[in-house]
Parts: C-alpha cells; sequence; structure tokens
C-alpha cells in the first residue's frame, strides 16, 4: 500500500475525522481500535469509505477478491502507511 | 540570503525567502487556506497547499500533489515559517474589516495600494518595490501611513470642525481625528495588587486559572 497524496490525504481525514481520538497511544493498538469502535457506532460506511480510498479499489473489487479478515488488516495497513496520527494532527493545524 | 531545503517525491529543493511581491501572495494564499479549511473544503485546501508551495519554489503544483502527503505538509510548514515575518509589526494588530467592497475594487488591488503607498513617498518602481525584503517593505510602508496619519491630524487640529462649542460650559472642546485601529494603544495588563496574608482565602486553593472552558 503506498502513501497517499495530499488530496487523497486530506479526503482520508475529512472521513475519519469524526472518529480520530485526540492523542495515539505508545503501540497504537488502542488507537486503532478507538476508531474502528467509533466508526461502528457512529458511521459504519466511514470504515468502507476509507479503506477504498487508502487502497484505491472499488467496493465490488474488495468484497470479491478479500476475506473480512484481509480488509480488516488492510484498513490497519492504510493507517499505519499514511501515518494516521500525524495526519490528524496537520488536519486539525489547518483547523479542517 | 536565507532559504529551506526541502524534500519532495525523492527531490531537494531549496527554496529562498521570498521577497516583498511574492511574500503577498503567499500570505493572500494562506488567507484562501484558512477560509477553504473554515468551509471545510479539503479538496480545496490541498490546491491551495499545492499552490502555495509551487509559488514559493518556483516548481510545478504538480510536484507536491503526486508526492506522499507528510512531504507536501513538511514543505508547507518549512516555507510558511521560512516566510513568517521577523518583525511583529502594529500594522497586523487590531486589524478590522468593514466587510464593504468598494466599487472601484478588483481581484490583487491591495497589492497595488501597497505599491501606491510606497512609490509614492519614495519614488520607487513596482520591480524595486517587488523585490524588497518583507520586513522592510512592511516597516517602510507603515511609516508611510504613520506620517499621513499625523499630518492629517496637525490639518485637522487647524479645522474648525475640529472644536465642538459645548453651550452649557460657554468653551469648545477639541475632538481628536480618530486613529486606524493599528495606532490606537494596546490595552495595558492588568496590575498585580498585593493581598495581606491574613485576606487570603484558607484551606486548599485549587487555581482555575488555567482551565480551558
Amino acid at each position: 500500500m503506498q502513501t497517499l497524496c495530499i488530496s487523497d490525504a486530506l479526503d482520508l481525514y475529512m472521513i475519519l475525522k469524526l472518529h480520530l481520538p485526540e492523542k495515539p497511544d505508545e503501540s497504537g493498538i488502542r488507537y486503532v481500535k478507538e476508531i474502528v469502535d467509533s466508526m461502528a457506532e457512529k458511521n459504519p460506511q466511514d470504515y468502507l469509505d476509507s479503506i477504498l480510498m487508502m487502497t484505491g479499489m472499488t467496493e465490488d473489487e474488495l468484497e470479491k477478491g478479500y476475506s473480512t479478515i484481509e480488509i480488516r488488516d488492510m484498513f490497519v495497513d492504510g493507517l499505519v502507511t499514511n501515518q494516521i496520527a500525524s495526519l490528524a494532527e496537520f488536519g486539525r493545524t489547518l483547523k479542517l | 540570503m536565507r532559504s529551506s531545503v526541502i524534500n519532495v517525491g525523492g527531490r531537494e529543493i531549496e527554496i529562498p525567502r521570498a521577497r516583498l511581491r511574492t511574500w503577498f501572495e503567499l500570505e493572500r494564499i494562506r488567507r484562501k487556506i484558512k477560509e477553504a479549511s473554515e468551509r471545510g473544503e479539503a479538496a480545496t485546501v490541498s490546491d491551495l497547499l499545492c499552490v502555495y508551495l509551487s509559488t514559493a519554489s518556483g516548481e510545478s503544483e504538480d510536484v507536491f500533489a503526486s508526492a506522499p502527503w507528510y512531504e507536501t505538509a513538511i514543505a508547507f510548514g518549512l516555507v510558511s515559517a521560512l516566510n513568517m515575518s521577523t518583525v511583529n509589526f502594529p500594522l497586523f494588530r487590531n486589524t478590522v474589516s468593514t466587510g464593504k467592497e468598494v466599487p472601484w475594487n478588483y481581484e490583487g488591488r491591495d497589492w497595488y495600494e501597497w505599491v501606491h503607498v510606497l512609490a509614492l513617498a519614495y519614488g520607487w518602481t513596482l520591480d524595486v518595490i517587488s523585490e524588497l525584503e518583507i520586513e522592510d517593505g512592511i516597516a517602510l510602508l507603515q511609516e508611510v501611513l504613520t506620517d499621513e496619519q499625523l499630518d492629517r491630524e496637525w490639518m485637522w487640529s487647524m479645522s474648525e470642525n475640529a472644536y465642538e462649542y459645548i453651550p452649557s460650559s460657554k468653551k469648545s472642546k477639541f475632538r481628536p481625528l480618530p486613529r486606524p485601529a493599528w495606532m490606537l494603544p494596546l490595552p495595558s495588563a492588568p496590575m498585580s495588587v498585593k493581598i495581606r496574608k491574613d485576606m487570603l482565602p484558607v484551606g486548599k486553593v485549587i487555581d482555575l486559572a488555567n482551565i480551558v472552558h
């Protein structure tokens, strides 16, 4: 998975904005868990939208080609590759 | 000459500190970024970030648009810091916008207003003014505007309109010409008052001064 360009990264930030915790923890595990929990509670569609954004795949490609666990791993991988905590900080600095 | 080196898309780009004309343009873009952010327009913000970096570096916008996001973000931070004024000019303090647009306004007029004031005062050409150091340009503009205001105040004090007749006291009272917001004195810090120890609160005191509401 590749790091997103600035345009896609800010779009990703806008999708995740509602779900991003204030500060990341040391390992990042709680951070990711809080994002997923918030998505499940507030808007599950954001989970799919963010994976599509990070992978560049279509919904169809994702559903037919990958299992639920593989998709979850892609999500976590995408957050790590795109340094989500730093992206959150940047988005907040811009007051987006 | 000050400059910053940024790493974008596997390239090392040296960006010199902007001169007055470019700085003016960069500030205009920064304002647009702020406005777009407030409206929550992420696409406009990302476009403008690339325009900002392209204007500062002379490189194509694509260089910044196609790079990993953090490289563009770091570059924006570095270039913004590089082009910040090192002096806190009163000219930018207490700026009040009337929100009204005059009929003779046009795109980019604010720059030509600056050039007009400086050219009139010093007889410089557009090129010379454009190439001024950021602080020199702002400082000189402030000096010209200060001179103009003080001249106007002197002329005003000579006019009979500056004196208001108060019938009750049968005397005239001087009404000073209002000054622009940036020339007004700053509010003074509250005085620290010593309080006798026996008048201080007793028990455990919790300082709430720094609590964010």
